[in-house]
């Protein structure tokens, strides 16, 4: 049984692309064949978190046009050989992302894959709509930040009505919520809302929680998911989230305490970011 | 700043530079794209072409147009797997 998963927010800029690529690298890293689709059409830059940007031609748009078929316009990964990426269109606009052929290419998807992670655009536009339509379970992204957090309540309320699951009344989208860019020491000193203070707003099941990283940063630059980097505190919190959504409940959340820091700790932090 | 920028004498490695060169690849291929915006569509249809007799992902046919020496060259590149499966076109 293959598994649809939007990743969405709301609010641009929480790292919903980042989060997006970490994810699906996490589970092809777990042996699950995945394909990670970029529904920010107009605007793509999922390719260039995954590092395949000089590899496009065709994109999603040409798949629901008919112009080419899926199999050719899946990009292969690099590193991972069950990782596929298939972009979104750079020169089109949204109205291009007709719902019935996005239907058609994720129930093309499911033939051959047991996760499809769909990149949603900022926003709860026709892109956003489109992306979170077939999913069977969401990862809202939020920043810890209080517009974020609303942002977040409304997308839930919009994932409750507007998916297929709550058209055909099926059982509803499971919902996840990740915490990203997490400054534990700024919460303790009280500038900076908590996870729990967040969850108390959104009460939904909490996936993971992100550190602030510089090991994100550099994950972007060289076009390699933060996955990847596994002695970054990011890498970690990622892979943690990745097999909570196997289903692995045992895992308690990490770097969300402060923690009291003496001068090997944060060379080693610096060199384990840089 | 790190341990290593210290002795770091060969700053090419940085992933800011890593940034900075990808960045200039693409900005450059926009570039050419609207100084030549057949190119696309050339490359598209070089693709279908090939995709006729073997299946082939997308990236397998690049197209690059470089300038040297005051002249433009296209550079076509086309990789067809040994295992390539012939395609079932009629």
């Amino acid at each position: 049984m293959s598994e649809v998963i939007v990743v969405t927010s709301g609010k641009g800029g929480v790292g919903k692309t980042t989060t997006s690529a970490a994810i699906s690298t996490g589970l092809a890293i777990r042996g699950k064949k995945t394909v990670v689709v970029d529904f920010d059409v107009g605007l793509r830059n999922l390719d260039l978190i995954m590092g395949c940007e000089r590899r496009v031609v065709y994109d999603l748009i040409n798949v629901i046009n008919e112009e080419i078929n899926l199999q050719q316009a899946l990009i292969k990964d690099k590193q991972l050989p069950n990782l596929f990426v298939l972009p979104a269109s750079q020169t089109r606009d949204k109205d291009a992302l007709k719902i019935e052929g996005v239907k058609a290419v994720i129930e093309k998807l499911k033939e051959s894959f047991d996760y499809i992670i769909c990149d949603s655009p900022a926003g709860i536009e026709k892109g956003a709509i489109a992306a979170m339509r077939f999913a069977d379970q969401a990862i809202v992204v939020t920043n810890p930040e209080i517009s974020s957090v609303r942002d977040s309540d409304r997308m839930i309320g919009i994932l409750a009505s507007k998916s297929e699951r709550a058209e055909e009344g099926k059982a509803p989208i499971k919902e996840h919520l990740l915490v990203t860019r997490y400054h534990p020491e700024r919460v303790k000193t009280g500038e900076m809302l908590g996870v729990t203070d967040i969850l108390e707003v959104l009460s939904i099941n909490l996936l993971g929680v992100i550190p602030e990283s510089k090991a994100v940063l550099k994950a972007s630059n060289m076009g390699i998911p933060v996955t990847h980097n596994k002695q970054s505190d990011a890498g970690q919190a990622y892979m943690d989230a990745v097999d909570r959504l196997l289903g692995e409940t045992i895992k308690p959340m990490r770097f969300v305490e402060a923690k009291r820091k003496g001068i090997f700790a944060s060379i080693y932090e610096s060199i384990a970011g840089e | 700043m790190s341990i290593f920028d210290i002795f770091n004498f060969n700053k090419q490695k940085t992933s800011a530079n890593t940034a900075r060169e990808r960045l200039r690849i693409i900005v450059e291929s926009s570039a050419n794209d609207r100084k030549m915006p057949k190119i696309k569509e050339l490359q598209a249809e070089i693709f279908n072409v090939i995709a006729k007799y073997y299946e082939i992902p997308q990236d397998d046919v690049n197209i690059q147009i470089d300038q040297q020496n005051g002249k433009t060259v296209l550079e076509l590149s086309v990789n067809i797997a040994e295992d390539a499966k012939s395609a079932s076109i009629i």
